[in-house]
């Protein structure tokens, strides 16, 4: 059963060997986008020839031939029919319409043309790339920010992003020059994947930092990556086909072609600040980034004149190569030396990290804690600066101080020390005093007080006296009324009655006031007093009677006084002295 | 009679000599300093102040001195003892600020009130105080000497003068309670919390540093420090601003000190011109 199967396929391949053979061309498509390879099959039917595959150029697309196919098909069990594929990749270098001419095949001795295929290529890849075909991968500089300022420490990444479907190999490490900053050395690439634009990348990334050391804007760049790529040939294809997967098989990336590449990073600009000059601290060093600074010392427990290690510790991110010690606020009774630092960075480029200063500071007297130590630094994110101060932290110095130094007399370390000198001499004595004694212990001040003293003891001795010479008079109209009074109960006289009652009232409204007695009449002592109508009436009678029978003489006529007019006069009198005075 | 006048002349004529060869001596010590021979000046300027009478000039040209040979302290105190006579004198201001920021000195601080009263000199808070007082008695002694017309401006004089007069009184105690004021001379000076080198320390005070006087101890002295701490310093290496003068009970200590200036007679020598003083 074997034989005869065999039999049948050796006549038919004799019968193949005799039938026509042809020649076509094909693209795999005919749009594309620049930098998307597309395939060129060349297909030989009825030959087996797989000879030297023909060349094809057309300008604008980069061609390049990737190998033979070669396929066999039975056709109604009779025969077997032979056709050899030359497979080319496509890769449009610009956009347009390109027109692959017709291509000369000699097979078996006999020249076959293919027909002429057209291909369309636009600008923009379906992958989103913007790079033309040669940037299969692109450069880029990254930098945080646009401005900065001078001493500041930026962090730089230089990065080479290529086709994930392309296999690649860093050659060179990129380099970059510039004038106006300093630059640490460039870390190790570093691989990651990233998605740009819905394509995916491989990107290798190279870390780097720089210091402008002046103002302006600073150009960074450009810089170019060098790297080995191994084009792919196509896409595979989704099918089931024997000649499909003869076709995956051959545009697996691994069967690419290395090529060298060189990707470019434009240059890019930062703009440069001068540090203000307003606000700078004393002991600013030019530090600029965000710190954080404390201090130790040790031992806790010295002699004068034992040394205490004080570790003073800035930590943060910034420029790190412009720290300095801190400076102690207030060196009265320290002596210090100079201080050492190191620095531990805490990332690849050196701007995260630490800095220790170790300063060996000696106490000249007894002190009863650390030093105080003070950093200052700029803070470019808030524009402003800070200066940081150590935490206070106890200290016990014991022993006897050293004695203070012997000034000389001329002691010219001390002027020179001084950054301003104290104003000159006064030529002029001036006002001369003879004590700081205060002027109110003195004697002539004391003296002096004895002045007003007289004047005020002289006005109240004036007052004194005027009040004995008033008393007395008062004392003496006291005793005039007394003995009027007494003389009215026996009066008998009209004249002498009225007269005497007349002066009591008078005398009366005079001690009552500071009136003289016989300046006194009716309507005065009636208005110094308040009187019922008819004592008032009374007095006034007294008055008018005393006047007429004095100087009228109409008081001639018997010339006795009865007991009842005497009674009247006498009870007006008493009326008159217990009324309440007016005044 | 006659001679007596002659004496008189004669009297005066030494006067007029001692006072032109006192103006003479003086721009001697001038011309010293300004030759740079601050040690021969500085000597002069304090022959001039044991011999008196003083000047705020002359203070302040001892200040300089003091300080040109390297003795901020002294020369401190110097300034303060002009201010103390001449409580305006700008040039001993300005070097007192100075040095003060050269050697950080600290200072006595007090409310704002009892700054601006103790700018006004103790003189005029004096006789400010003499004029209310006088002023009052004599409205309370008119009081009752004239018509009652008068009696409310005398009320009103009278109350008026007894309240300035409190207040120039007031003045007066706060420039009483300073006279306990003495100045760090030495380069720098501890504080201790006790009248022992072994006590602890109260504080450290730098060279013309500020305290009151509150009272002594054999070669210590109780004083008011800075920032209202107390502490026994060396009574050596202080100086009061003002000597001679005996300290208000409760607010000095008491304590009278001795009545001469400079370093080492300080503490020895006996009150030769007490009266002046």
């Amino acid at each position: 059963m074997r034989f005869p199967r065999f039999l049948f396929i050796l006549l038919s391949v004799a019968a193949a060997r005799a039938e026509d053979v042809s020649v076509s061309a094909s693209l795999t498509r005919q749009n594309a986008a620049v930098g998307e390879p597309v395939q060129l099959q060349i297909k030989l039917n009825g030959s087996s020839n797989s000879g030297q595959p023909p060349s094809v150029a057309v300008d604008g697309l980069d061609i390049r031939y990737l190998g033979p196919s070669t396929q066999m098909q039975m056709e109604n069990f009779t025969h077997i029919r032979r056709s050899v594929t030359y497979i080319y990749q496509v890769v449009p270098v610009r956009a347009g319409t390109f027109t692959i001419p017709a291509v000369l095949v000699e097979v078996d001795g006999k020249r076959l043309k293919t027909a002429p295929l057209t291909l369309s290529v636009e600008s923009g890849a379906g992958g989103g790339s913007q790079q033309p075909l040669d940037k299969v991968g692109f450069a880029e500089i990254v930098l945080p920010k646009k401005t900065a300022y001078v001493g500041e420490a930026i962090p730089i990444d230089l990065r080479l992003n290529v086709d994930d479907r392309v296999h690649w190999q860093l050659e060179t490490m990129p380099q970059f020059e510039g004038e106006g900053f300093t630059k640490t050395k460039l870390t190790q690439p570093r691989q990651e994947s990233a998605r740009r634009d819905g394509r995916e990348y491989n990107v290798v990334a190279v870390h780097t930092a720089i210091t402008p050391s002046k103002a302006g804007k600073l150009s960074i760049g450009p810089l170019d990556f060098t790297y080995i790529a191994q084009v792919p040939r196509a896409r595979r294809k989704q099918g089931g086909s024997i000649f499909d997967m003869f076709d995956n098989v051959f545009n697996d990336p691994t069967f690419g072609a290395n090529q060298r590449m060189n990707a470019k990073a434009a240059a890019v600009e930062i703009d440069v600040k001068l540090l203000p000059a307003e606000g700078r601290p004393k002991d600013f060093s030019g530090g600029v980034g965000d710190f954080k600074f404390t201090a130790e010392g040790s031992p806790h427990e010295v002699k004068v004149g034992d040394p205490v290690t004080m570790k003073l510790r800035i930590s943060g991110r910034g420029s790190f190569d412009r720290v300095e010690a801190p400076a102690m606020t207030d060196p009265t009774g320290w002596r210090t030396y100079p201080a050492t630092g190191v620095f531990k960075a805490e990332d690849e480029i050196g701007i995260a990290g630490a800095k220790t200063f170790e300063v060996a500071v000696i106490a000249e007297a007894r002190k009863t804690a650390m030093p105080d130590f003070a950093f200052s630094y700029f803070d470019p994110a808030s524009e402003k600066y800070v200066t940081l101060r150590s935490e206070p932290r106890p200290l016990t110095v014991t022993g006897a101080p050293a004695p203070p130094p012997a000034i000389t007399a001329n002691a010219p370390q001390e002027k020179k020390a001084a950054p301003t000198d104290i104003l000159g001499l006064h030529y002029e004595f001036g006002a001369a005093h003879s004590s700081f004694e205060p002027l109110y212990a003195r004697r002539e001040f004391l003296l002096a007080q004895l002045v007003p003293l007289g004047v005020v003891l002289t006005l109240i001795g004036r007052r004194v006296l005027r009040r004995s010479e008033s008393a007395r008079a008062a004392d003496g109209l006291r005793r005039e009324k007394a003995a009027l009074l007494r003389g009215l109960r026996a009066e008998s006289s009209h004249a002498k009655l009225f007269d005497a009652a007349a002066r009591v009232i008078q005398i009366d409204t005079a001690l009552g006031s500071d009136r003289a007695a016989d300046s006194v009449d009716a309507a005065t002592a009636c208005q110094s007093r308040r009187l019922d109508p008819q004592t008032a009436e009374s007095v006034a009678a007294i008055f008018s009677a005393r006047a007429e029978l004095l100087y009228a003489g109409g008081g001639s006529g018997d010339g006795r006084v009865s007991a009842a007019e005497r009674n009247r006069v006498i009870e007006t009198i008493a009326k008159f002295s217990s009324a309440n005075g007016n005044a | 009679m006659e001679t007596r006048d002659r004496k008189i002349a004669v009297t005066l004529f030494a006067l007029f000599l001692a006072v032109r060869g006192h103006a003479a001596d003086f721009e001697k010590a001038n011309d010293l300093y300004d030759a740079g021979r601050f040690v021969e000046a500085k000597q002069l300027y304090e022959q001039f102040v044991d011999a008196g009478p003083w000047s705020a000039n002359l203070f302040y040209n001892l200040g300089n001195a003091d300080y040109r040979i390297g003795s901020p302290g002294r020369a401190m105190l110097d300034y303060e003892r002009a201010l103390a006579i001449a409580p305006e004198h700008p040039e001993a201001l300005a070097n007192l600020k100075l040095l003060r920021e050269q050697t950080h000195a600290s200072t006595l601080t007090g409310p704002f009130f009892e700054s601006a009263m103790l700018r006004v000199r103790e003189d005029m808070w004096t006789l400010l105080s003499a004029l209310a007082a006088w002023t009052a008695a004599i409205c309370l002694a008119l009081l009752f000497t004239r018509t009652p017309r008068a009696r409310a401006g005398l009320w009103f004089g009278a109350i008026a003068g007894l309240g300035v007069a409190a207040i120039s009184v007031f003045g007066i105690s706060l420039h009483t309670r300073d006279r306990a004021l003495a100045v760090v001379t030495a380069k720098e000076v501890e504080a201790h919390l006790a009248p022992a080198e072994s006590a602890g320390l109260a504080g450290v005070l730098p060279a013309g540093s500020r305290v009151r006087v509150l009272s002594e101890r054999g070669p210590w002295t109780y004083c008011q420090l800075p920032e209202g701490r107390r502490g026994w310093v060396a009574s050596g290496a202080i100086e009061r601003v003002r000597p001679g003068i005996t300290p208000v009970p409760g607010v000095g200590g008491g304590v009278t000190p001795p009545r001469t200036f400079g370093d080492a007679r300080f503490r020895t020598r006996a009150p030769a011109r007490g009266a002046r003083l």
